[in-house]
């Protein structure tokens, strides 16, 4: 297991995503699902950070990754901030991003169509976001 | 950290803007200010170079969405060229491709202008 922990400052998500990076070849993971793997864990943490996080610097979010017997990537992104489901959240519609003018909405939409499965539990005032990627 | 170079030139009767480095929450703020300070200044026809572009997550991208309706009613027209394929999935992903103008190289970005 690879495990990254860092502030929860948007400036972090670089950080983050050279962390997976590095850690999903450790696993020989295929060029075209590591590059989308990264792109899902980006969207997680950039959604922890701003809106349950408020982007403070003092607060911190740990990304956890692991292989599976059964050919499976299992993320764990963690963090105390405020509750939000990622699996019943119902994205909005591209068509509607676009008529609202719209700059957000659609990284979760993103991270679901990406990953295999989104799992979202809590441990104590830790929430704990699972990502799910069946190679 | 994440690190994005916005650079502009007018070129012709186009503005052509080459964006470097990476586009996410944290960066595309960049481009964003970039894009509208000229759609402002009144430019109708923006060429977007992505050659030097390594990375898009949706914060990125919402900056050429949210614009779409505003480049239609005021007859903007706003074309990505040299888009690297890990990028492009990203759009096929979302399925903003058949919303955006992509073209393969300057050369033709310019003739859809």
């Amino acid at each position: 297991m690879f495990t990254k922990k860092v502030n929860c400052e948007t400036t972090n998500l670089h950080t983050i995503r050279e962390f997976v990076l590095s850690s999903l070849n450790e696993y020989s993971v295929p060029l075209t699902q590591r590059d989308m793997i990264v792109v899902a864990v980006d969207e997680v943490c950039a959604n922890r950070m701003i809106h349950s996080n408020s982007c403070d610097p003092s607060k911190e979010i740990e990304v956890s990754i692991s292989n599976t017997s059964e050919n499976a990537v299992i993320i764990e992104i963690k963090d105390g901030g405020a509750a939000f489901d990622i699996k019943t959240y119902q994205s909005p519609e591209i068509t509607d991003v676009i008529k609202q003018h719209s700059k957000g909405g659609m990284g979760l939409r993103l991270v679901k169509n990406i990953m295999d499965a989104v799992h979202v539990v809590h441990d104590g005032k830790i929430q704990v976001c699972r990502l799910v990627k069946q190679l | 950290m994440t690190k994005v170079d916005v650079n502009v030139v007018q070129e012709n009767d186009f503005t052509l803007i080459k964006v470097d480095g990476e586009l996410d929450a944290s960066s595309s703020v960049e481009l964003d200010t970039v894009l509208q300070k000229h759609i402002d200044d009144g430019n109708k026809k923006f060429l977007i170079d992505c050659v030097g572009l390594t990375y898009i997550s949706s914060a990125g991208i919402g900056v050429f969405t949210s614009r779409l309706d505003d480049v239609q009613l005021k007859n903007i027209s706003l074309v990505l060229f040299n888009v690297a394929e890990n990028i492009k999935s990203v759009f096929e992903i979302l399925g903003v491709d058949q919303f955006l103008n992509l073209a393969t190289n300057k050369e033709e970005a310019i003739q859809t202008l």
